[in-house]
């Protein structure tokens, strides 16, 4: 049951869901192997893989609450991070991780999603501890923008609404 | 910068496809090489039996579109579709809870649809999706055809060494359903004469299906 461990582990699905959509995807991968071409550009369990993500991404998107509304309002960073509630850090982070290189992005994202600095570094052609450093970083950059951000609160608003309205 | 829960918000966004994570074959190799807890033996026979109806449903539904139902008696038009979807009478038997002689007997028309318990027939006719409407042209041809074979029984008995007609081979009974079909389509067979009963027949089993929520299926 790889897919089913995938959707728990891996997109942080319910169990019970995770079975809904692990049947889900099977019958979509019976009903659309045909169309599937080993062109070379991905295995046929990365196909099924991807379908598996993706069915989860609408499960994630059809049963998260309404997104509350951002205001100039918003908590501000009061502490050397941006605190307050965790939207505004969403919306936050939404702004600043586009800024950031694809691989730095890509090494954040794996990174929160359990991948080693071995795995890492294997996939990117490099050594575990350069991934580490990488990671490090990029973690950096995005601290560094934190404080940019903070040292002007209006523009942390000003942003966040921008996000908010771009998100409607 | 505090990593827990940057890590837990970055999982979020990618979860929600707001930053996706590429599903690359090295990434699915390295996941399929962790060791995970397996899920419960109940979980996964549950997954199994839950995938294997909605597999046997979508075939069913597939092969039923291709299915012309205009002059064939119920029970054919339930083993076309059988056969169609590349389903034994086992599984059918299976998803009814009846035994696999219960859906040779139907398929045969050893036994008129209108004989059987409308609550049976009302689960062929879930598990098919057979509109009532349907069900009504079908049972008709059904005892039209019952009625013609009727004639065809002596002969077919002598031709077979007046073998009973259950241990007659099932290419003979198709044969005969197949010719009493072929008559009925040129408008040779009477009318069973029996509207009335499959009118109070159809009552019944619109009351199973309604009972059973599938109101789409009345229409």
């Amino acid at each position: 049951m790889p897919i089913w461990q995938f959707l728990v582990n891996f997109m942080d699905l319910p169990e019970p869901d995770a079975e809904e959509i692990a049947q889900d995807t099977f019958l979509k991968v019976h009903s659309g192997v045909r169309g599937y071409h080993n062109d070379g550009r991905a295995k046929l369990t990365t196909w099924i893989f991807e379908i598996a993500r993706n069915r989860a991404i609408d499960f994630h998107r059809e049963s998260r609450p309404e997104q509350e509304e951002l205001t100039d309002d918003v908590q501000l960073p009061k502490d050397g991070k941006v605190a307050g509630r965790n939207e505004s850090y969403l919306a936050w982070l939404r702004v600043e991780l586009p800024k950031l290189s694809s691989e730095d992005r890509n090494i954040l994202l794996w990174r929160a999603k359990d991948f080693t600095y071995a795995e890492i570094g294997t996939w990117l052609g490099i050594k575990e501890g350069t991934a580490r450093v990488r990671h490090h970083r990029a973690m950096e950059k995005l601290g560094v923008a934190a404080q940019t951000l903070e040292s002007n609160p209006l523009t942390v608003a000003q942003e966040i609404s921008k996000i908010g309205a771009e998100h409607e | 910068m505090n990593e827990k829960r940057l890590n837990a918000n970055l999982r979020r966004l990618a979860n929600e496809g707001s930053h996706v994570v590429d599903i690359t074959d090295e990434l699915v190799d390295s996941f399929l090489n962790r060791e995970f807890n397996p899920p419960s033996a109940e979980v996964r026979d549950r997954s199994v039996s839950r995938l294997r109806i909605q597999l046997q449903d979508a075939a069913i539904e597939k092969a039923r579109q291709t299915v012309d139902m205009k002059v064939i008696p119920f029970g054919r038009f339930i083993e076309s579709v059988r056969e169609k979807a590349e389903l034994t009478r086992r599984d059918i038997a299976g998803r009814l809870r009846k035994h696999e002689q219960f859906v040779q007997r139907v398929e045969r028309g050893d036994m008129s649809p209108i004989d059987i318990p409308p609550s049976d027939i009302a689960d062929l006719v879930v598990l098919f999706q057979i509109k009532v409407r349907d069900v009504a042209q079908l049972v008709r041809a059904s005892l039209e055809i019952a009625s013609a074979k009727q004639g065809f029984k002596t002969a077919a008995a002598r031709a077979h060494g007046g073998i009973r007609h259950d241990q007659r081979s099932e290419d003979v009974e198709r044969a005969m359903d197949a010719l009493a079909a072929r008559l009925k389509q040129k408008g040779k067979l009477q009318k069973s004469g029996q509207s009335n009963k499959v009118g109070s027949f159809i009552t019944l089993l619109e009351k199973e299906i309604g009972a059973r929520g599938r109101t789409d299926l009345l229409t």
